[in-house]
């Protein structure tokens, strides 16, 4: 995909109002994350259980506790199945009118309008997981007080330094570089190419 | 060439001689303990080597510090630099000082040397703090910084000082009356709540044990011989009581108000805003009018009813981390008329002009969406009571639900906004008010927010943020509208930017 088609007025972009959907490989990324905050909080909170029941000798109140623990777990079950699909449904991002869109939120629905020229400067952050489904999060900084950064996670890893690329490259009002560094360089991680206010004062 | 070489180095110097006292005298505050041991030991040999230890080095500090510090301005830098064994040199560009602030007490402004704090964009307050210069070398530092800046060229070195001075306008002073009324009408509560701290913690610390008792055993039989008679008698101390902590609370604020802001002066000095004020420690700042990011009429229940308001003022990065360091700075006039205030505002920001008629009102579901909210309260309260009293007189609370609609209705009317093509306003608060003017080249995000209640109901919230500690919040607007609005002003932002580029 070139990387030309993110912007509003340049060739090959869609009609400007189209939102993009993240890459739907980042539900399965979510579902291990989730997964596995989960695990790790049902694991602690039943040797609490356990050890706990065992050292105040809590008799009867054990299986109530493990009852509970067992329907925590059920509902973890459910939400690391079901939710996943659900935000990525409600996870689009736009860039129109050089102005950087990120809608998301199943119950609590937020939508950040980032002007371009604000930005001060951008993060390409991989985790784990993201790095082995090939996928990338950029994360936009403006010197706003409260909401200052917004993330925009579920891009492919390439098209993520390209559209960083291409951002930046706006910012300082220059043509773009030609080459992309390829995704796997440990340049690209955590790569925040600063562009200061400067560039927009 | 020659005019080249005069800009480079247009300004440099070091700190002023008393430093060094004022350094000891910090260095003896902070060795207080080792000091009084080493005295009340009769001078013994290891309370001398207890001072000698900690009270050396510190002093060497100081006087290293002192030896080392130099400042200059140089190729439209402000270049610090200290250090012996690790030099340290700062640059800070001109164009990123937002503030150069200058503060003084009582034997600092005998002597005429002052600590000049610079604060830049970056956040995180103070990037520089110069202690102590001579008054004089501030107010050259002062000129040089914002003039260069300004025009970013040496022409306006090249300027006479009584230019400079001709350019200065007065906006605002204020007498101590004024003071008065502004401290007698800021919040008395919380005044009120230090007083009797400080009342405490001296009884505490400064009367002896006897004397606490005699005190508290006094009050103890006041309170009997006048609250035992009746129960009228009971009422009226305690209603006397409580008038009188209040007096007591609103005097002080009056007082601390007076001493605060004391001969306060707000002068249009070239492109900067100039306020001095401060009866025992003078502070006198400078504010580029470029940097405001939201400017406040706001007004305490009190002074709203009396037709007062005061005007506070955002910069970018500067987050207030005590109370009494934001009443004082973020403060630009203290006591003012709020016609006279938005008169104001197109002083600090060319254009920013309230048209009276544009306000536009949010959603007038926001009165269902208030009562929702408050009732909760209610319910609570119903609750306790219903398990406190029994069955019908439990219902009590609900006599405050008719107030509660009120409240709700009085809140969505005094909420508005106004969208503007340079500067947007917004206006809330149904006992207190306040108006905020945001200038849009200084809106860093907008934010489009819905909660589940607000799903429902078909409304949203529009959050503008800007690099100032006020987030600007329009709530209960119908959602088609906030999205409208959320991309018109992203839009306005962009083209503020551009027009910016182009060298407006």
């Amino acid at each position: 995909m070139p990387a030309t088609s993110f912007l509003e007025g340049t060739p090959g972009a869609g009609t400007p109002g189209a939102f993009s959907t993240l890459d739907p490989e980042v539900i399965d990324v979510w579902r291990l994350n989730g997964g596995i905050e989960w695990a790790v909080l049902l694991a602690m909170a039943f040797v609490i259980i356990t050890v706990g029941s065992i050292v105040l000798s809590l008799g009867l109140w054990f299986w109530v506790l493990l009852a509970a623990w067992v329907l925590v777990l059920i509902v973890a079950i459910v939400q690391t199945i079901w939710y996943p699909p659900l935000a990525y449904r409600h996870y689009t991002y736009r860039i129109a009118d050089q102005v950087i869109e990120v809608r998301r939120g199943v119950w609590f629905r937020e939508s950040r309008l980032i002007p371009l020229s604000r930005l001060q400067h951008i993060d390409l952050r991989q985790g784990l997981f993201e790095r082995s489904y090939g996928l990338a999060t950029l994360v936009f900084h403006t010197a706003g007080m409260h909401e200052s950064s917004t993330p925009l996670p579920g891009l492919a890893a390439d098209k993520a330094a390209a559209l960083r690329d291409q951002l930046i490259g706006q910012l300082h009002r220059r043509p773009l570089p030609v080459s992309v560094t390829p995704p796997d360089a440990p340049g690209t991680v955590n790569g925040d190419a600063t562009a200061n206010g400067d560039a927009t004062v | 060439m020659s005019a080249e070489a005069a800009y480079r180095l247009s300004l440099a110097g070091r700190l002023h001689p008393w430093t060094l006292v004022f350094g000891l005298f910090a260095v003896a505050r902070q060795m207080l303990i080792p000091l009084l041991y080493w005295v009340f030991s009769g001078f013994s040999v290891f309370g001398t080597l207890l001072v000698l230890t900690f009270g050396i080095p510190s002093l060497l500090l100081v006087v290293a510090r002192y030896w080392t510090f130099r400042y200059r301005v140089e190729a439209g830098e402000l270049v610090v630099e200290q250090g012996i064994l690790r030099r340290q040199e700062r640059h800070i560009p001109l164009t990123n000082i937002q503030e150069i602030r200058l503060e003084q007490n009582l034997i600092q402004r005998q002597l005429g040397i002052a600590r000049a704090d610079i604060e830049t964009s970056t956040g995180g307050g103070v990037e520089a703090s110069l202690s102590l210069l001579s008054v004089d070398d501030i107010v050259r530092l002062r000129q040089c910084v914002f003039e260069q800046r300004g025009e970013g060229a040496p022409q306006a070195e090249a300027k006479p000082a009584e230019a400079l001075a001709t350019t200065e306008a007065p906006l605002v002073s204020l007498g101590w009356q004024e003071l008065l009324v502004a401290g007698l009408t800021s919040n008395g509560i919380f005044t009120l709540f230090l007083i009797l701290g400080a009342l405490l913690r001296f009884a505490e610390e400064w009367l002896p044990e006897a004397g606490r008792r005699a005190v508290l055993h006094g009050i103890e039989t006041t309170v009997r011989t006048l609250g035992g008679q009746s129960t009228a008698m009971m009422l009226a101390t305690l209603f006397l009581s409580i008038t009188f902590l209040v007096l007591l609370s609103v005097v002080a604020s009056g007082v601390m108000a007076v001493v605060r802001f004391y001969d306060f002066r707000l002068i249009e000095q070239g492109t900067a805003l100039r306020r001095t004020y401060g009866l025992l420690t003078r502070h006198i700042s400078s504010l580029s009018p470029a940097r405001i990011q939201l400017l406040a009429i706001e007004q305490t229940p009190l002074r709203r009813l009396f037709g007062w308001a005061s005007l506070r003022v955002d910069v970018a990065g500067v987050a207030y981390e005590r109370q009494e360091e934001q009443q004082g700075r973020g403060v630009l006039v203290p006591l003012i008329r709020p016609a006279a205030a938005e008169a104001l505002l197109s002083r600090f920001m060319p254009g920013c002009v309230i048209t009276p008629g544009a306000w536009r009102k949010v959603s007038p579901l926001a009165i269902r969406r208030g009562i929702m909210r408050r009732s909760v309260w209610l319910v609570v309260l119903t609750v306790a009571a219903l398990w406190w009293w029994s069955w019908p007189y439990g219902l009590w609370p609900l006599v405050g639900f008719p107030v509660i609609g009120l409240v709700s209705w009085l809140d969505y009317r005094a909420r508005a906004y106004l969208p503007g093509p340079r500067y947007w306003f917004v206006r809330q608060g149904w006992a207190g008010h306040a108006v905020y003017a945001v200038p849009v080249s200084n809106i860093q995000a907008v934010v489009v927010a819905q909660t589940p209640f607000d799903l429902r109901l078909g409304l949203a919230t529009l959050i503008l943020d800007t690099a100032g500690q006020t987030p600007v919040i329009i709530r209960d607007l119908p959602v088609a509208e906030a999205y409208a609005l959320g991309r018109q002003v992203a839009r306005q932002v962009e083209g503020a930017s551009e027009r910016k580029a182009a060298g407006f």
